[in-house]
């Protein structure tokens, strides 16, 4: 199978290299000509233009830094459409936007042309060693018949839904990192302020119940299910520790905006008498905010904890 | 958790001499050989340690310094734990009062949830006079697997409130993407199966504070504030086409385009962390041999957990 290159940058410079590793017959493009002396030298064919590369190949990558530069490639003068094939795939690599990339593979449809998205986690580090997540939004069929291809280039390759959920799963991964930081950089300088050294800080709350699981599985037992009773732990003991950190930050002058925040959503799912419901409770504001409900099945839980492979490291649902 | 607890150092063959407002609560452990105290300075009285888990300030208070104290039946030499979540503020004025008197007053909260109350996966946190923790430390071990020291009086419960205080946001965060991952047409479980997979979801909340916040390294960029700002641009813009509120998010957006406007662009995506210490006056960079061991340690101490 011959596969295209386009964008040979911090993460695609990497992942064009997996392929080429694994014995994929590689043709490459960047802006920068200079970026793909690397893969030339180990083999791989060069090409002028997206345009190019589309005619010589029977399916395509892009990694590239935004919705912009992506709609150049794919749709742009000498682009991706005008050389590829009818029945060829086109995965964008790319973080994306869901608007732009279902744009894109409806105007590829129209000629024939699939268009998945298939973001990536896990940095350069993980595109470098392969450790890396590849979310896919599409035809399922497409993805299926390219698996191999995917799975050269990261080791958790899984289809997600239609198209555009790749780009879905990968906006929500983001945004929660930096929504975190945030949250967390304001902890922490309350923390430094009021007298612990930072690292003995981050060594204490590291062996915390936060500390001990990954980012993720504290959703396990309360929202994933929509189940907040009985308490593991009730919200007006939370309200109260919440209130103490806060009252903290005015005492030694550290502003708060996020706890603060978090504050009132507690406050607010007190007040509708949820003091005694567990302290995840003040989620549910968001789910009405959003006009979103979530229930999912224990058993269902369960058993991706199992598909995980890790299990043994998991929490157990209640 | 007192419960859980209190069964545990029993269970370790400490000697053990209960008090609570309800007397029920105490019967499984008097029917396992405790003695029943009348009051806090009757358990003062006849003890050279005690432990109070009780629900926030107002309750320790009472039960130190109000009526039949603890304190008032403490001897000198002695010594009292404080596994509440409490305000750092009130242990160091209890710790005052009881210094005067020659007992010492420690605040020792834990962090695991009932569950590790009873299985003893616990975490405690120590502030206070570290011979005294080193003292009790064989105590300590029978209420949890994890008894550390961390500083000075009141720095367990600066711990514990940044510990419990940073995951509430962070559930707020959570719930905000979440509903955005869900009206956007992903069902829950496939989407938290699927960020679960991610850089983010592999590790712990914490474990990437390691790599720039606490080095104050923020050049070269593992990831650009430019590529940050994009992507969460793009998460807000596709909730504002579903029809997602997002607080967190916005706010995070303003402060990584107030990063942007100091010329921080090309740095990594954390830099944006470094507004929150200027507007609190703090300034955090630990040497990197320190973080490199003590990041060591912890894969260490996880791997023999594991085994």
């Amino acid at each position: 199978m011959k596969v295209g290159f386009v964008g040979l940058g911090m993460m695609g410079k990497f992942m064009a290299a997996n392929l080429q590793e694994k014995g994929f017959d590689l043709v490459v493009h960047d802006l920068n000509k200079a970026a793909a002396e690397p893969h030339i030298a180990a083999g791989a064919a060069w090409a002028d233009s997206p345009k190019a590369l589309g005619e010589a190949v029977d399916v395509v990558f892009s990694s590239l830094p935004g919705p912009p530069e992506v709609e150049a490639v794919a749709l742009g003068e000498n682009g991706l459409l005008a050389g590829m094939s009818k029945d060829g795939a086109y995965f964008d690599l790319s973080t994306n936007s869901p608007t732009v990339v279902r744009r894109i593979h409806a105007v590829f449809a129209e000629k024939g042309v699939h268009m998945l998205d298939a973001p990536v986690s896990g940095g350069p580090h993980g595109a470098e060693s392969g450790k890396l997540a590849l979310w896919i939004g599409g035809p399922e069929a497409v993805y299926n018949k390219h698996k191999s291809v995917l799975d050269a280039i990261g080791d958790r390759a899984n289809y997600i839904g239609d198209i555009g959920a790749g780009s879905v799963a990968k906006l929500v991964h983001n945004c929660s990192g930096y929504a975190m930081q945030c949250a967390l950089a304001e902890v922490f300088t309350l923390g430094v302020k009021a007298g612990v050294e930072p690292l003995a800080l981050w060594e204490a709350v590291r062996q915390g119940a936060q500390g001990r699981r990954r980012t993720y599985d504290g959703l396990i037992n309360q929202f994933l299910p929509g189940e907040y009773d009985p308490a593991d732990f009730a919200l007006r003991l939370a309200h109260k520790d919440v209130s103490l950190a806060t009252a903290l930050g005015r005492e030694i002058g550290v502003p708060m905006r996020m706890a603060n925040l978090a504050l009132e959503e507690m406050t607010e799912a007190m007040n509708r008498g949820w003091g005694n419901r567990d302290s995840r409770s003040p989620m549910i504001l968001q789910l009405e905010r959003a006009g979103v409900e979530i229930a999912v099945d224990k058993d269902d839980i369960r058993a991706a904890l199992e598909r995980d492979g890790a299990a043994n490291d998991n929490p157990k649902p209640n | 958790m007192g419960a859980h607890m209190a069964a545990n150092l029993q269970k370790a063959g400490h000697d053990l001499i209960v008090h609570d407002m309800r007397q029920d609560a105490a019967d499984p452990h008097i029917a396992a050989g405790a003695t029943w105290a009348e009051s806090p300075q009757a358990v003062g009285a006849d003890s050279d340690v005690v432990f109070l888990s009780l629900p926030g300030p107002p309750e320790v208070k009472a039960v130190a310094l109000g009526d039949k104290s603890l304190l008032s039946g403490m001897m000198p030499g002695s010594a009292c734990f404080d596994l509440s979540t409490n305000s750092p503020t009130l242990v160091r004025q209890l710790h005052a009062t009881f210094v005067e008197k020659g007992v010492e007053f420690l605040d020792a909260p834990v962090s695991g949830g009932p569950r590790g109350a009873e299985s003893g996966k616990l975490s405690l946190w120590i502030g206070g006079a570290e011979d005294a923790f080193n003292t009790y430390k064989p105590v300590l071990d029978a209420i949890g697997d994890r008894a550390a020291y961390i500083g000075a009086i009141g720095a367990g419960s600066v711990a514990k409130l940044v510990h419990n205080c940073g995951g509430k946001s962070v559930q707020c965060a959570l719930a905000e993407v979440f509903t955005l991952g869900v009206k956007a047409g992903i069902p829950p479980l496939k989407l938290w199966e699927t960020v679960r997979q991610g850089i983010i979801g592999r590790e712990n909340p914490f474990d990437s504070l390691t790599r720039h916040f606490l080095r104050n390294h923020y050049d070269p960029p593992d990831f650009t504030l430019r590529l940050a700002q994009k992507d969460v641009s793009m998460a807000l813009e596709l909730a504002r086409e579903v029809g997602v509120p997002m607080r967190f998010a916005s706010m995070a957006l303003e402060e990584i385009t107030e990063a942007m406007s100091r010329g921080w662009a090309e740095r990594d995506a954390r830099v944006a962390m470094v507004l929150q210490q200027e507007r609190a006056g703090v300034h955090i960079a630990v040497d990197d041999g320190r973080v490199d061991a003590a990041v060591a340690k912890m894969a260490t101490e996880r791997a023999a957990n594991d085994n």
